[in-house]
């Protein structure tokens, strides 16, 4: 094999692809922006919410046996308006409903004195304002009572500490980074995940399934190249754009994140420290690039099965989203980074991912994963390299992946 | 003359969708020699195209032997498509490369560098008169200009053989003159052309000597007036008949 033909497929490939609208949205342009418009998605829904909250102000009504202490500090409660109570209520939830519908209220606060006073909140939890008519009333109650049994206990000699014989503070001995590292391995894993796939369904679609429709393969079939010469030359190409998704996704995710925290300010910035040691860089890297090594491989061995776009699409769309599997899993898991995970291919490289960015760098199972990734990645090239040789995967009908194994 | 291809008992076997055997080719047998315009006439699904994928390499012979410009096909096929020009109706063009780019990549991949590359693509830019487009994408050019593109591209390395599968098929009065003119020019250089057609026009204005090949054996091989007296018929329509019988 020549190297210099490897290269010149490659320079073709790419060549072709960066002036191809649709890869470059998907390859380029959407790594890059994802995180800004995601955050900038989440910043206008926030401001949406919190703008219609100071507007949304709820509307409680309290009985008029409710204690002076209680409804000042209720009075005293910024997105609560207090309303006339019903005249006449019923004590019933068609009641309480009825009254609601037709005053346009929140919640009512019903106060009922005797032996032992009881306070009982109509609200409607399918609604925010109501919701937060609820939280308020909780907390002003809690403050009169806290205020009145300190009041008793003096009353009876004692002192306020005898209500908190005992206080519990704590000690939080995680570090900036350490904090930092546990968001990372949170987030990244399934981002990282995402774009490796991206950036090799994309490609393969174009340089595989394109190659077919536009009736390419037969024209580059008949140039002097030897076939391995091709065929290498859109791997590379395949694993140079899944691992350009991920770079450009690491670095918008990293410029996004430092303006972040730079807005947030110095007290967020103090707590919370975004880096990563080397090593765990080096190694996210490494694996990262056998991945897509192993990935690239798969999803051209797969789209060589479908002669149109559409095939394609139908073919390595549930592959796209079965490889993103591994990243939510690990995203909920609270699982160690163990051998049993490290043999099995794409759910060992997210672990992985969250393992290191946590901190955590088990050599073994990094060791294993790596193994295993480049033994799956030299079995499907080695079923690539058989099924080349077929006429019909370049030339005539469209051919399963059945076939395609069995060649 | 020297002969260019030999081609010797060729047969192509396929497996259908059901796993049933399909016998494209069965035993074809011709040779082609330098300066000369060979055509492979046929019917659709005659042979025609399967017999010159092997001939190109782009797929393997069930059984048979070919030499192209010396080079055997199933042993040598790197050696092959080196000397080899392939175009047919259905090898398609890079839309998304410019012509010169086309040229370009194609030149390289037949080991053409420096000097050597930029004088063949301007040689082909000039002799098909696509210059003024050597800066449009494929997709952006006329169906003639993409033809022209075509040609070049099989040709920028100066192939002594051109094998031609319906390189006319699907191109306008315009692009299919383009083409029958630069193979009575590729004659003249003294290339070998192997041409398939079912145009009994292209037949009789190109071709030397013709093998009619029908559902994948060579029934008559000649040159026109010969298979007109082997027939007795006087227009190349019915000579076809003649040797192939009515077919429904």
């Amino acid at each position: 094999m020549r190297l210099s033909a490897v290269r010149r497929v490659a320079q073709k490939e790419i060549l072709e692809s960066v002036r191809d609208r649709n890869f470059l949205v998907n390859v380029v342009f959407l790594p890059i922006f994802l995180f800004p418009l995601m955050g900038f998605g989440v910043m206008q829904v926030m401001q949406i919410q919190s703008g219609a909250s100071s507007r949304d102000i709820a509307e409680l009504a309290i009985d008029r046996g409710t204690p002076a202490a209680v409804e000042d500090s209720l009075r005293a409660a910024e997105q609560l308006r207090l309303v006339p109570p019903p005249s006449s209520f019923d004590g019933t939830p068609d009641g309480f409903r009825a009254w609601r519908e037709a005053e346009g209220a929140d919640a009512l606060l019903t106060w009922t004195t005797g032996e032992r006073d009881t306070a009982r909140l109509w609200f409607d939890g399918s609604r925010e304002r109501s919701e937060r008519a609820r939280d308020d009333v909780a907390a002003a109650v809690d403050e009169w009572r806290l205020d009145r049994e300190k009041s008793e206990l003096v009353a009876v000699g004692l002192s306020e500490s005898d209500l908190e014989p005992f206080t519990i503070e704590s000690e939080d001995l995680a570090s900036a980074r350490q904090r930092g590292q546990e968001i990372l391995a949170a987030v990244l894993p399934l981002f990282l995940m995402m774009m490796l796939a991206t950036g090799s369904y994309y490609a393969a679609l174009d340089t595989v399934v394109g190659e077919r429709e536009r009736g390419t393969w037969e024209t580059i079939l008949v140039s002097p190249l030897a076939r391995a010469e091709i065929l290498v030359g859109k791997y590379v190409f395949v694993v140079a754009s899944s691992l350009t998704s991920l770079v450009l996704n690491l670095l918008s995710m990293a410029i996004f994140l430092s303006f972040v925290l730079r807005m947030l300010g110095d007290d967020l910035g103090e707590k919370i420290q975004l880096t990563l040691p080397w090593s765990a860089g080096l190694i996210v890297v490494g694996v990262a690039l056998v991945a897509a090594l192993f990935y690239a491989a798969v999803v051209m061995l797969l789209a060589s099965t479908a002669r149109t776009h559409r095939e394609g699409q139908a073919v390595l769309g549930p592959v796209y989203l079965l490889s993103m599997l591994p990243g939510i899993v690990t995203a909920m898991s609270q699982d160690p980074f163990t051998m049993k995970q490290a043999v099995v291919p794409l759910l060992n490289v997210a672990t992985l991912f969250k393992s290191v960015l946590g901190g955590e760098m088990p050599l073994g199972p990094i060791l294993v994963t790596i193994a295993v990734l480049v033994a799956a990645t030299l079995i499907v090239l080695r079923l690539a390299s058989r099924a080349a040789a077929r006429d019909d995967l370049f030339v005539g009908r469209q051919i399963s992946l059945k076939e395609l194994l069995k060649s | 003359m020297t002969e260019r291809i030999r081609v010797q008992d060729l047969a192509k076997t396929f497996l259908g969708a059901k796993g049933e055997e399909i016998r494209a080719v069965n035993g074809v047998s011709f040779a082609c020699r330098e300066g000369e315009v060979f055509g492979l006439l046929g019917l659709n699904g005659a042979g025609k195209t399967t017999t010159l994928r092997m001939l190109s390499t782009v797929l393997t012979p069930t059984a048979g032997t070919a030499l192209v410009n010396g080079h055997d096909i199933a042993s040598d096929p790197q050696a092959v498509r080196e000397s080899i020009g392939f175009l047919s109706g259905t090898t398609g063009l890079y839309p998304r490369l410019t012509a010169e780019e086309t040229l370009r990549f194609f030149g390289e991949f037949h080991g053409l560098e420096g000097d050597r590359l930029n004088s063949a693509v301007e040689r082909v830019l000039e002799t098909f008169g696509i210059a003024k487009y050597r800066t449009q994408r494929c997709e952006k050019l006329s169906t003639g200009m993409k033809q022209k593109v075509n040609i070049g591209r099989a040709v920028v390395h100066d192939p002594p053989v051109l094998i031609l599968d319906e390189p006319t098929s699907g191109l306008d009065v315009l692009a299919a003159a383009t083409t029958l003119e630069f193979v009575e020019s590729c004659r003249a250089e003294g290339k070998c052309v192997l041409f398939s057609t079912h145009i009994m026009s292209e037949v009789e204005r190109l071709c030397d000597r013709v093998a009619i090949i029908h559902e994948g054996s060579v029934r008559a091989s000649g040159t026109m007036a010969e298979l007109r007296e082997r027939t007795g018929q006087k227009y190349p329509e019915e000579v076809f008949r003649a040797v192939v019988g009515n077919v429904e």
